[in-house]
């Protein structure tokens, strides 16, 4: 299996996730700090990846337009649904592409980073 | 270890914040809710309930007076008033001008539970209040809201009306300060204290009440007051013609109004941890040696702030 969001084909080079407890902190006159406890950030993803043709960035730009989730599949499996907080994306100075072989050689390479929030 | 917040709001999800207020003289305690997700709608029952998981409280039993969706943040924010609200909304029109709703000789509790029960109010457990009005003549409400008359009469003879957090209606004879016999409820100290502010003013200070009842019939109840120059007076008039219509009861309520309103005004303020059951009309022991503050106060107002900024409770303590 490889790295898809949305059923589009990423090259993922890396892949960080972060999430987080909300801990109000509350200082009394005297003695020591309070800790209140609100829940906890659901898991954002951050991956940069490497994409091939204007067709798969289009798509995959239509979905940080869009706040319908989709699925984000790695090689060990579905990561679960994800919603596209940010795309990002620069061209390479590439002129023959052979990282996908089903598209053609002149095909654009781009260095994309999305930035994506996991559905609990 | 972190206390976990906690809350419960009738048929909503997604609480993103609380705010609860009330206070001794407020005619009905308020909740402000905003949540992603509610199927309550204007007039719905509703129940709020917020804390700590294992210590949570139900702050508030009423009714949806207003709803608010918001794009972009498509939150909703929900206001909510106590079961009073139904006394305030409530307009006492009579069908026949010539026939408006009349009581005579009757005391104040069940006059007030006669006008809570056209506003659909039933679950009132008033105290004795040794006041009997419209002795002689009948007393006539039309053209008022219902709360607004009930308050009248609960001022005429200094009582206090509130709706507790079961939404029961109570009449009681508290005054806004600690009196004998009264006994702690709850304790702040320096290690629940986040902010703190004394203050005294002589504002509300009255020390001449003067009540005006049916024709003829009127009392006077002055003292001295020891932050007033000799001979000063700050005069309150009390107004019930067609209400008290007895020497006797104006003298009474002239003499509880004395006794209510001449008093030096001394307030602290302070902001604390969030404290659960934390109601006005209770009393609070306070031990603030830094504002010179210990002793006994009465809980006047509270407000409850609970969001992802903490839970922290605010009151108004006075004595």
């Amino acid at each position: 299996m490889a790295w898809t969001i949305g059923g589009v084909r990423v090259y993922a080079q890396e892949s960080t996730e972060e999430t987080g407890q909300i801990l109000p902190r509350l200082q009394p006159l005297s003695g020591g700090t309070v800790i209140q406890a609100f829940g906890y950030e659901s898991t954002v993803r951050q991956i940069d990846a490497i994409i091939v043709g204007d067709t798969r960035k289009d798509a995959l730009k239509a979905f940080a337009q869009d706040e319908t989730p989709v699925a984000l599949v790695s090689p060990e499996g579905s990561l679960g649904n994800v919603i596209v907080r940010k795309f990002q994306a620069k061209r390479d100075k590439t002129t023959c592409q052979r990282i996908d072989l089903t598209l053609p050689e002149i095909a654009p390479v781009y260095n994309v980073s999305f930035e994506l929030y996991i559905e609990d | 270890m972190a206390q976990k917040l906690d809350c419960a709001v009738t048929g909503t999800t997604g609480i993103i914040s609380i705010t609860f207020s009330d206070s001794h003289v407020a005619p009905t305690s308020t909740a402000t809710i905003t949540a992603i997700d509610t199927n309550l709608d204007i007039g719905d029952e509703v129940t709020v309930s917020f804390g700590y998981v294992g210590d949570s409280f139900l702050a508030l039993t009423g009714f949806v007076k207003n709803i608010e969706f918001k794009e972009p943040e498509r939150e909703y924010t929900i206001t909510c008033g106590n079961v009073l609200v139904r006394a305030i909304d409530y307009f006492i029109a009579s069908d026949n001008p010539d026939e408006p709703f009349s009581r005579q000789n009757i005391s104040a509790e069940d006059l007030i539970g006669d006008l809570l029960e056209l506003a659909g109010i039933t679950d009132y457990d008033p105290d004795p209040t040794s006041f009997t009005f419209a002795i002689n003549n009948p007393v006539q409400v039309n053209l008022t809201p219902a709360y607004d008359y009930i308050h009248f009469l609960a001022n005429i003879i200094a009582f206090t009306i509130f709706a507790d957090t079961d939404g029961t209606v109570k009449l009681i004879d508290r005054r806004p300060y600690p009196v004998v016999g009264d006994t702690s409820d709850y304790t702040f100290t320096v290690a629940d204290v986040l902010e703190a502010t004394y203050e005294k003013s002589d504002v509300n200070i009255r020390n001449k009440v003067i009540v005006y009842g049916s024709a003829g019939i009127s009392a006077i109840e002055s003292a001295s007051s020891p932050y007033l120059p000799a001979g000063y007076y700050r005069t309150v008039v009390v107004a019930a013609p067609g209400v008290i219509d007895s020497q006797s009861m104006a003298e009474l309520s002239a003499e509880y109004n004395l006794e209510l309103l001449n008093r030096l005004t001394q307030k602290v303020n302070l902001s604390v941890v969030g404290r659960t059951e934390v109601v006005p009309r209770t009393i609070a022991t306070v031990t603030l040696p830094g504002i010179g503050v210990t002793g006994d106060w009465y809980v006047y107002s509270v407000e409850h702030n609970w969001s992802k900024a903490g839970y922290i409770t605010n009151l108004e303590l006075r004595k």
